[in-house]
């Protein structure tokens, strides 16, 4: 029968205590799993913004010549919905960057149940919303750019593209939207858990 | 001194208790290396903000129960919890010092997350105003969840070491 002092002494005679790995390089800071978070927005960021750019740049300087001035109209949505992508993206790399890791573990927990309560928000209405709003710019670019075709051609490319879109949404997206929020839901209730933890 | 010495030295100095928490916490040996390097890459990138309102041993430690917490969270991993079976084979095979160690390590890692973290904390002799501090609870209500815990762990660890 051991008491807790003898525990406590087998705790501290533990040969366990020499960390087998060296000091971390400190280079590789950026591998740490919220700088990774951070940096997946921070870089899903600047794509988005460098596609605008270069959409905008085809649209200006690609001499397309294009009749209708909707079709110019289309290419700028499709800059607008990137760079508005990209901001929600830059926000949630700075709610990621704002979580305090030196907080007290409530304070902590709390700050990324708050973020991840943010994301199970978002994901309900910014992948809808980009969904419909990109679908609509492509449809208004398609019209002058198919109006050449022949109608077997429209038709064969409406039908393949309708279909894919309505498979990628209503299937492929459903599926992944709803292990995300499982997902989400399961880590703040584990947060929720651990929190009453301390102040039971 | 630079950011590189302080780093250093904070390694050299909180690394071993630090892993041992780990190892308290996740119940592997792999896995505490993994939070081991993620806690002092957090402190790297924090270490900026360290204004001394609270000693480094504090700072250092709030840092690493903060990193336990979240770690298996992110990772999509869960907490090596030893069921039972294994335990009491584990206690029936090995009668060494170090086997008893590891024993303990695993015992505490079955207790819940937080507490797994105190009774760490407790182990390594910090003092109850660090730990009250670190986890963010008052003195009193530290006093009584260790009193609990060490009942809970002695009792755990008594049943598989007489196996």
């Amino acid at each position: 029968m051991q008491e807790f002092d003898e525990l406590k002494d087998l705790w501290q005679q533990g040969s366990a205590d020499q960390p087998s790995s060296a000091i971390p390089d400190v280079s590789k800071a950026s591998g740490q799993t919220k700088k990774k978070l951070q940096n997946e927005q921070l870089k899903g960021a600047i794509c988005l913004v460098l596609t605008a750019c270069f959409i905008a740049g085809l649209a200006i300087w690609g001499g397309f010549g294009f009749e209708h001035w909707y079709t110019y109209g289309a290419m700028a949505l499709v800059c607008v919905i990137c760079l508005l992508q990209a901001s929600s993206m830059f926000y949630t790399h700075l709610k990621i960057k704002r979580i305090d890791e030196t907080a007290n573990p409530k304070q902590h927990l709390s700050q990324w149940e708050t973020y991840y309560s943010y994301r199970k928000k978002l994901l309900k209405w910014n992948g809808p919303l980009y969904f419909v709003l990109l679908n609509l710019a492509l449809g208004i670019y398609f019209i002058e750019v198919m109006a050449m075709a022949s109608a077997t051609f429209m038709l064969v490319f409406g039908v393949v593209y309708t279909g894919w879109m309505i498979f990628a949404y209503f299937f492929l997206g459903k599926r992944v939207l709803e292990r995300e929020q499982n997902r989400i839901e399961q880590i703040i209730g584990e947060l929720k858990t651990i929190e009453m933890q301390f102040y039971k | 001194m630079t950011q590189q010495e302080t780093f250093t030295h904070l390694y050299k100095h909180y690394a071993p208790g630090i892993r041992k928490l780990c190892l308290g916490y996740t119940g592997s040996s792999a896995q505490a290396d993994d939070l081991l390097q993620e806690t002092f890459m957090a402190v790297w990138n924090n270490l900026h903000k360290f204004r001394g309102e609270a000693n480094y041993s504090t700072w250092v430690y709030r840092i690493a129960v903060n990193t336990c917490l979240l770690y298996l969270r992110k990772e999509k991993t869960t907490p090596q919890k030893t069921d039972l079976d294994l335990l009491h084979n584990f206690a029936a095979e090995e009668t060494d010092c170090e086997s008893e160690v590891l024993l303990l390590y695993k015992c505490i890692s079955r207790l819940p997350e937080a507490e797994r973290l105190i009774i760490s904390m407790v182990l390594e002799d910090l003092p109850y105003e660090d730990i009250a501090a670190i986890a963010g609870i008052s003195e009193n209500n530290l006093r009584v969840k260790i009193h609990r815990i060490k009942k809970q762990l002695t009792e755990m660890f008594n049943s598989y070491a007489r196996v």
